[in-house]
């Protein structure tokens, strides 16, 4: 196997490396031809400041990407099968860049249902002649996607992305059992570059779940992009959790669009990265359209977490809700920034937006900025945000009925985060439950002398 | 169980609520507690469990002997003791059904409460306390009525079998039913092993529970003590009598509610 590496310490030379990645790839025309336009934006465009609003509060300066190196290993053939798990209708696996296995069920690819590494898709020659039909889909949805990017994290990402996975459902094809979607990150001044394209057509449904693990130690920068197509009267529930380690850094940015009547229920888990920064863009592209966007956060010792929302409404009598929950501990400090857009045609918009937040101890920090834009007045929008500290009373209330001071702690704030948590998988709920468990005591563990009363 | 209350005095933001309160209760004995607002039987309550926002200025709490004032509010409940709140508290997210069965676990012990079991045993109080069964997967008292909430602090102290409770004006804001199923709820408790301090504002749950001894609480001090016959003094006599005995002043919704109390018998 072939390996595209840009040696560390020397000058991040993106247009030689995408080059050679570009050759290394063998992709089909139009993929080389979008990342070439992407490269373009790429050079011209600086690394984000804090002169631009929405980076305002969350500092990339101090980052020098040109220490980081990017790796590829370009697929031979089909990535390797594997069985489809209970209780799911699909699983991808990537390890630090590379697909280690991808499985669909056998009734979905009977019923024109696509769930295939991006490698092996865009490969020339390598991707199976009916996948070809799919390529147009993707190519739409990613050029729908750069037009709305503003950043050059984002061109980074289609210029130089090296692995990924999309998912197509033909119409009228309903998924019941959730797909999943890993990506395990390894290794040490790293970075992983993958691309998620989810395309549902008319009246089709599914779930999927997504999963950035990685080691418990290196520095792995993970810039992902993410872009769904809800077609009319589809329904798409999309989870995401990231629990990348405290050296890791990542960069998440995600669009959607919605047709009508379609909806997508969109959840986003952040625990991992010194630094996560997190976008998702939707819009509301179909009269009577429905997205829900929900966050859960918690970032703990010096973690920076950013989780910008968009719900941008461009058709009549569409509904979004966005419902982001955050808790801090320790020195951490979270960003939330939610934006309400309505466009003038957008009447009889119903559009919420709420985030809340608990700050466990001095020293940590929340900052809420939802904002409207709104062009019309045929509508209603409102947005809330509220920042405190644990309830005193429900504390008192748990301790009454024998909770310890850190059990009555965890079992309010899992109470705090349940709404979320309860929609994820059960295996997932499990893993999401612990990791907020784990937080809340490790303050308890850490310094005894912390305990409330 | 014996739980000795010694010359107890407690403020909050250095106001003085509790100014020597002397009581002490027996297991197999259910004490009634009364008096007019403000006169500091919350306040007990709340001392008694180490509310934050009370300072103990002077006195202790004895149980079996120990100072539980130096304890934390868990391990006073681990030790056995339930208080059923006054003002319930809302816990959205956490469904009953693991609330209690945790709590449960943590004071009754994790080899006492089994899944199975523990679950058969909560559907059972439930009856009993004329809840429907979908209660086990509602967050805990979060969008309960009133009278549902105080319902659900018995059925916890049902589940969760303590030694001691202390009933913190659980018949308030309560229908004649709701009453009757709260009184029952108690009196199940009730035996030798089983200690309790009702607090209250009337004398009517006082019918069903037939307390052993009765206690009149007024700025801060518990000023007079009795059996049952207190109890029927205060009914033939009212809160008239206390006020030319003890000097107790009554404020007018007090007075209100009592004469309205004693018309309704």
């Amino acid at each position: 196997m072939s390996t595209v590496d840009v040696e560390r310490n020397q000058e991040y030379n993106a247009t030689e490396d995408l080059d050679r990645l570009v050759g290394e790839m063998q992709e089909v025309e139009w993929a080389g031809k979008l990342r070439r336009e992407a490269l373009a934006y790429f050079s011209k465009k600086g690394w984000p400041t804090r002169e631009e609003e929405e980076w305002r509060r969350t500092d990339v300066s101090s980052y020098d990407f040109s220490d980081y190196s990017l790796t590829c290993a370009p697929e031979e053939g089909a990535p390797p099968a594997v069985e489809v798990p209970e209780e799911s209708a699909g699983v991808v696996r990537f390890e630090s860049g590379r697909c280690v296995g991808l499985g669909l069920s056998e009734e979905l690819s009977g019923r024109g249902v696509y769930f295939g590494s991006l490698q092996h898709l865009l490969g020339t020659g390598r991707s199976a002649p009916e996948a070809e039909r799919v390529h147009q889909k993707v190519e739409k949805a990613w050029r729908a996607g750069f037009a709305r990017a503003d950043n050059r994290f984002q061109a980074w990402n289609l210029a130089g992305f090296t692995h990924g996975v999309v998912l197509h459902i033909p119409s009228g094809v309903r998924i019941e059992e959730p797909i999943y979607i890993d990506f395990y990150e390894s290794g040490d001044q790293r970075v992983s570059i993958p691309r998620v394209a989810m395309i549902l057509e008319q009246g089709a449904e599914a779930t999927v779940v997504q999963a950035i693990r990685g080691a418990e130690e290196g520095e792995v920068i993970y810039n992902e992009s993410v872009d769904i197509h809800v077609g009319q009267n589809a329904h798409l529930r999309y989870l995401t959790m990231q629990n990348l380690n405290l050296d890791a850094s990542f960069f998440g940015f995600g669009s959607g669009s919605i047709a009508k009547d379609g909806s997508l229920q969109h959840y986003i888990c952040s625990f991992g990265g010194m630094l996560a920064k997190n976008r998702f863009d939707c819009t509301l592209d179909g009269e009577g359209s429905l997205v829900r966007l929900n966050g859960l956060y918690f970032p703990y010792e010096d973690q920076h977490m950013d989780l910008r929302t968009v719900q941008h409404h461009r058709a009549p009598h569409a509904e979004s809700r966005t419902y982001y929950k955050g808790a801090q501990r320790d020195e951490a400090h979270s960003v939330y920034q939610g934006l309400i857009e309505v466009a003038h045609e957008a009447v009889q918009t119903d559009a919420f937006l709420e985030n809340k937040n608990i700050i466990l101890n001095d020293g940590a920090r929340a900052d809420s900025i939802p904002t409207l834009n709104i062009e019309t007045d045929d509508v209603q929008c409102s947005h809330g945000s509220s920042t405190g500290k644990i309830d005193r009373t429900q504390l008192f209330y748990l301790k009454a009925r024998g909770y310890p001071p850190a059990e009555a702690e965890e079992m309010l704030l899992q109470g705090f985060f349940e709404d979320i948590i309860h929609h994820a998988p059960e295996r997932l709920q499990d893993e999401l439950r612990g990791l907020i468990r784990a937080r809340v005591l490790a303050a308890y563990e850490s310094d005894d002398d912390s305990e409330d009363e | 169980m014996k739980l000795e209350i010694k010359d107890l005095k407690a403020q909050i933001d250095g106001t003085p609520i509790l100014n020597g309160v002397d009581l002490t209760v027996e297991e197999g004995r259910i004490h009634a507690l009364m008096g007019p607002n403000g006169s500091g039987k919350s306040t007990l309550a709340n001392v008694l469990f180490g509310h934050p926002s009370y300072e103990v200025t002077g006195g202790e709490v004895l149980v079996d002997g120990q100072n539980i004032l130096e304890m934390e509010t868990h391990e006073r409940a681990q030790l056995g003791l339930f208080l059923a709140f006054q003002y319930p508290v809302e816990v959205p997210g956490v469904t009953v059904g693991r609330f209690l069965k945790r709590a449960s676990e943590i004071v009754r012990g994790e080899d006492q409460v089994k899944g199975a079991g523990f679950i058969k045993e909560l559907r059972k109080n439930l009856e009993f306390m004329g809840m429907d069964q979908g209660f086990i997967n509602r967050y805990l008292n979060d969008g309960f009525s009133g009278g549902e909430k105080k319902r659900m602090e018995i059925l916890q102290m049902l589940t969760l079998k303590p030694r001691f409770a202390v009933l913190d004006e659980t018949d308030s804001g309560l229908d004649i039913d709701a009453l009757r199923i709260v009184a029952n709820g108690l009196n199940r408790m009730r035996g030798p092993e089983f200690g309790a301090v009702v607090i209250t504002h009337y004398q009517r749950i006082l019918d069903y529970i037939k307390p052993d001894y009765v206690h009149i609480m007024y700025g801060g001090r518990i000023i007079t003590s009795g059996g049952k016959e207190l109890v029927e003094t205060l009914e033939a006599q009212g809160y008239e009598w206390l006020r030319k005995e003890y000097g107790i002043e009554l404020d007018e919704e007090e007075e209100a509610a009592y004469e309205h109390g004693s018309e309704a018998r």
